[in-house]
């Protein structure tokens, strides 16, 4: 075998197996030949002393950092498939939790936008002054405002969860080790902040509105219980 | 010789060699292979694999006339393994040449 040849085998073996800095490992053996051959020597007798490419390429496998093993074999990939069916199940459950916060966050939203801007659609919205129900539709706004917060961060979540996810199993099947992802979105300390100010405030106006709602309602009424006096659950 | 068992003894082997002195893989391949029977091409991976495992180092250095040589160069780490790796062979190898010339009971 010439150097061309022995080198273009010992490429291909080194590809074949995926080893990292194929190009570091074969300016080793250039620089042998080179030695070799100033030393005398003939190309194919290196070549012979030199050991089959496959061998050597053999030799080089599984010590890319040393730390980590070689590719995953049968067994683990199997259970990497068994642990991916119950990831993608705990996925599709998580986003419909998430499809059923959204859900709630409009229907709020649209209740309040009923009450404040005094739209009734086909009566399904009971009898009550508009003073007491504007701040009722203020104190329903908050509520869809957090759930809106909780949407937003649950969709977050989800999306950080697969990516963190999805990198766990490349990492396992690959060689190509990176760095792994963490399971909760990262956002800065303002951000985060700003996130805990919205909920807190929308959670502290539907609180205070419903209360103060209540308060106007039973005023107007003249009893306790208001939702008596305009007859709400009654047909 | 059973190989993987070569293998370890040869990567103590190489850092014998480099506890010496730095030296660059092909000088390290042709000593060994003068001494021992292995294929010229078995040292690199060794290096390699004592280089990931952080026991050795690299550096490049300018040869006069020709292009740049790595060279190899034995870590704090690498000492130390060594040093320990060596008296636990050296103990082994005694016990076992006891035992294959029948001296042990």
């Amino acid at each position: 075998m010439t150097k061309n040849e022995y080198m273009d085998q010992l490429k291909a073996e080194l590809k074949k197996k995926e080893i990292v800095d194929v190009q570091d490992i074969l300016t080793e053996y250039e620089q042998h030949f080179a030695f070799k051959l100033a030393d005398g020597y003939a190309e194919e007798e290196i070549a012979a002393k030199l050991g089959q490419p496959q061998t050597i390429a053999a030799q080089f496998e599984n010590l890319g950092t040393g730390k980590r093993g070689g590719g995953a074999n049968f067994a683990v990939k199997t259970g990497l498939i068994f642990t991916a069916v119950f990831e993608t199940l705990f996925a599709i459950l998580f986003l419909g939790w998430d499809f059923v916060l959204a859900a709630a966050a409009l229907a709020f939203a649209a209740t309040g936008a009923c009450l404040i801007g005094k739209f009734n659609i086909s009566g399904l919205i009971p009898y009550m002054p508009y003073s007491g129900g504007l701040i009722l539709g203020i104190s329903v706004i908050g509520l869809a405002v957090f759930f809106g917060a909780a949407t937003w961060y649950c969709f977050k979540f989800f999306k950080q969860m697969v990516r963190s996810r999805v990198r766990w199993h490349k990492n396992v099947v690959s060689r190509n080790t990176l760095p792994p992802l963490p399971l909760n979105p990262q956002y800065s300390s303002r951000t985060k902040r700003r996130f805990r100010n919205v909920a807190l405030w929308a959670l502290v106006v539907f609180g205070a509105c419903f209360v103060l709602a209540c308060a106007v309602l039973m005023l107007q009424a003249g009893t306790l219980g208001f939702w008596h006096h305009w007859h709400w659950f009654v047909k | 010789m059973n190989t993987q068992y070569k293998k370890g003894v040869l990567e103590l082997c190489v850092l014998s060699v480099l506890e010496k002195r730095d030296c660059y893989g092909y000088e390290i391949s042709e000593y060994l292979s003068g001494i021992i029977d292995i294929a010229d091409g078995t040292v690199y991976p060794i290096l390699r694999k004592l280089k990931a495992d952080g026991l050795v180092t690299t550096y490049l250095s300018e040869e006069s006339g020709g292009p740049p040589r790595k060279y190899y160069s034995v870590t704090e780490l690498g000492r130390k393994t060594f040093k320990e790796d060596s008296t636990e062979y050296l103990g082994f190898a005694k016990t076992v040449e006891k035992l294959l010339k029948g001296e042990e009971q």
